[in-house]
């Protein structure tokens, strides 16, 4: 979407440079933060991990190098390191109706807990909400496609880099979806049904493909897969 | 493909000796759609604008041993509709309706004045909106705007309702000369009230001119000017009053001879009760901003034979305050220094022409940083103090030659038209990538080329 803003301004008055694609899996960020699970109740236990973008390297599934709660902060200690991961757990029902105050929400309403996380060395910042009080899981991604093939058992990806490569996953309009590749040049990255992979001759060859799935209740699910182009690539305009 | 429709309607009638009577109508619809996708049907794609109006006016004047009085009435339909992405839009349709009458009375003497004109008058324009609003808060005047992290399913201000803007203005002036032709003095008074707000402001106004030699006259005016709360998102809050403005002009005025003349101002707005944001959490607004603008303005003309000359500087600075105890900041069309040159010589049929301006950028607010916002899927941005920073200066060059010939009874004007000849791409603004950390100058397009031709019966 920020790309149609940028080619309206564009078309009205002006001229922009080149700029990071969000599509681009070739470049250092986190990608998404999930917890597992997204929602959790008395008792149950979250964990935080992330999906770290490398320039020139794989992607990575990475506990957080830090955490804090960002609020509400009467709910600090709800977030602890054990083992190298960073978990939440559910205090008492005094605690969270003491957090439902300070947040200004209903009895018996899920809390959010926004816990903020930083990799290599607090250049990369990020927030996740984990709902307490009410049990919410992550989506599926089980329906995506390449090419018409299921993506749910494939280890491993090989296109033709001489046709456009569709891409599939079943979502409604809330959910949020992000296609993003090393290799080739993504189209509709951000739509569901639309997405294609189109290699050019200057492109890579050789990466990673990967699927971020965001649903409207916090939940988000990815997998990444090892993906090569094989064949002829189209000349670059 | 965008489509434009533009049109114009006018008729004018003489009645008799004293009256003249006039019927106009103008209107535009306009379409610009846009999907970013191969998939046509992408609804998160979609850029939708179409704007439409008509305006239509019955104006009658009358005019009879100096008196002049003018009466209209106008109504305007207009439509606009926007809409990004498959979540956000806005749809404003308005009817306005505007009763207006002037009356002017002029004579050489009158209670011991020379050339006095008293005029007067008043208007009643009653709008209705219809607003269906589904946006993002709509930043204010200096607040990143553009910049600041796109959520398309972002709905924060949502209004579904009609909104009433029912205005009545009066107002009166009387000018006359002080001393006959050397001295000559404007006061007036205008009184509006806002029927949203229920308010009611009274701003008089005035101005005196001394020709205190052959070549030189001195000019001062001053007055007070308001601006009711009528702008996009200001309708959602009926409490809003209406920003208010002092303003005072000093000028200076050099004509030696006809066809040259130069002048030379000064000027310092004062403002206050600015709409800002009061609350940025709810997007609530306030008129609790002030800010002044005050500068200088030189102008030169010349018109001499085959030639025509024109310059023009401005040399200002506008800031504000947005809330009590904050920090003075820039406007955001703050603009230091602005200088136009033109010429033009004509010889027969041909007329060359040519332009120089150069102006300062204008201010924008950097980014400093960002963090990734993981369940929204974006990066908010964190920014330094508000207008912090500028885009460098901006300067061109503009020629034109025109031919005109004559074609029967049609007078046929052929130009060749030719903007920024030196192609100079200034910076306008800057576009940050998706998480803040590179930005990409927005530049002007580097020339425009256009050639035309003009027909008049």
């Amino acid at each position: 979407m920020r790309v149609l803003l940028a080619v309206s301004i564009a078309l009205f008055a002006g001229c922009i440079d080149d700029l990071p694609l969000e599509w681009d899996l070739d470049y250092t960020r986190i990608v998404a933060v999930r917890a597992e699970p997204p929602g959790i109740v008395s008792g149950e236990v979250s964990t935080i991990t992330s999906l770290i973008a490398n320039e020139g390297a794989p992607a990575q599934e990475l506990p957080p190098e830090g955490a804090v709660v960002v609020a509400p902060m009467s709910l600090a200690s709800s977030l602890v390191a054990t083992n190298g991961q960073w978990t939440v757990t559910v205090p008492d029902e005094a605690a969270l109706q003491a957090a439902r105050t300070e947040l200004g929400l209903m009895p018996g309403a899920p809390v959010p807990l926004s816990v903020g996380v930083s990799y290599q060395a607090g250049s990369l910042l990020a927030v996740k909400t984990v709902y307490l009080g009410e049990t919410r899981t992550n989506p599926s991604i089980d329906s995506a496609t390449i090419n018409g093939e299921p993506l749910r058992d494939k280890t491993e990806l090989v296109i033709d880099a001489a046709v456009e490569t569709p891409l599939f996953v079943e979502a409604v309009l809330e959910d949020d979806i992000n296609w993003l590749t090393s290799v080739g040049t993504m189209s509709d990255y951000d739509l569901p049904t639309s997405a294609y992979i189109k290699v050019d001759d200057d492109d890579r060859l050789e990466g990673e493909l990967a699927l971020v799935f965001r649903d409207a209740r916090g939940g988000v699910t990815w997998r990444v897969w090892p993906m090569r182009a094989e064949g002829t690539p189209m000349p670059a305009l | 493909m965008p489509r434009y429709w533009d049109g114009q309607v006018r008729v004018d009638h003489k009645v008799n000796a004293k009256w003249d009577a006039t019927l106009s109508t103008v209107g535009t619809d306009d379409t610009f759609e846009l999907v970013a996708s191969k998939d046509e049907d992408a609804a998160e794609k979609r850029f939708f604008n179409r704007t439409r109006f008509l305006r239509s006016t019955a104006n009658a004047r009358y005019h009879d041993d100096g008196w002049t009085a003018d009466l209209s009435m106008s109504s305007l339909i207009q439509e606009f509709t926007f809409e990004l992405g498959a979540f956000q839009y806005i749809e404003i349709d308005k009817v306005e309706v505007t009763p207006r009458f002037e009356v002017a009375k002029t004579s050489a003497e009158a209670g011991g004045l020379a050339n006095v004109q008293w005029r007067f008058g008043g208007e009643a324009p009653l709008s209705r909106y219809g607003i269906s609003i589904a946006l993002p808060r709509e930043p204010r005047e200096g607040e990143p705007g553009m910049m600041d992290p796109f959520d398309p399913e972002d709905t924060t201000t949502r209004f579904d309702g009609k909104v009433w803007t029912p205005n009545v203005a009066v107002w009166t002036a009387l000018s006359a000369d002080l001393e006959k032709d050397k001295i000559r003095a404007t006061v007036g008074v205008r009184a509006e009230h806002f029927g949203r707000p229920n308010e009611t402001v009274v701003q008089p106004r005035g101005e005196l001119s001394w020709k205190f030699d052959k070549a030189w006259t001195a000019r001062f005016s001053a007055g007070l000017f308001s601006r009711p709360p009528e702008f996009q998102s200001e309708l959602l809050t009926e409490s809003l009053q209406s920003e208010r403005s002092r303003q005072a002009i000093l000028g200076l005025q050099y004509q030696p001879r006809e066809g040259f003349r130069t002048q030379a101002s000064l000027y310092y707005t004062d403002r206050h009760a600015l709409i800002t944001t009061e609350d940025f959490m709810t997007g609530a607004l306030g008129n609790r901003g002030r800010g002044r603008s005050y500068g200088t303005e030189l102008l030169a003309t010349y018109r001499g034979g085959p030639w025509f000359a024109w310059m023009a500087y401005t040399l200002s600075r506008s800031e504000r305050v947005d809330r009590p105890g904050e920090d003075n900041r820039l406007f955001s069309f703050d603009q230091p220094h602005n200088l136009n040159l033109a010429l033009s010589w004509q010889k027969g049929k041909w007329q060359f022409g040519g332009r120089f301006q150069v102006y300062s950028g204008l201010p924008f607010t950097p980014a400093t940083g960002s963090f990734f916002d993981s369940d929204r899927n974006l990066y908010v941005p964190t920014y330094a103090e508000p207008n912090s920073d500028r885009v460098e200066v901006h300067h061109q060059l503009d020629l034109r030659v025109d031919r005109t010939w004559k074609a029967g009874p049609v007078l046929i004007t052929g130009f060749l038209d030719v903007q920024n000849v030196y192609a100079n791409s200034s910076v306008v603004s800057y576009i940050y990538s998706f998480d803040y950390t590179t930005r990409s100058a927005f530049r002007t397009i580097p020339i425009i080329p256009s050639l035309g031709i003009r027909g008049v019966f």
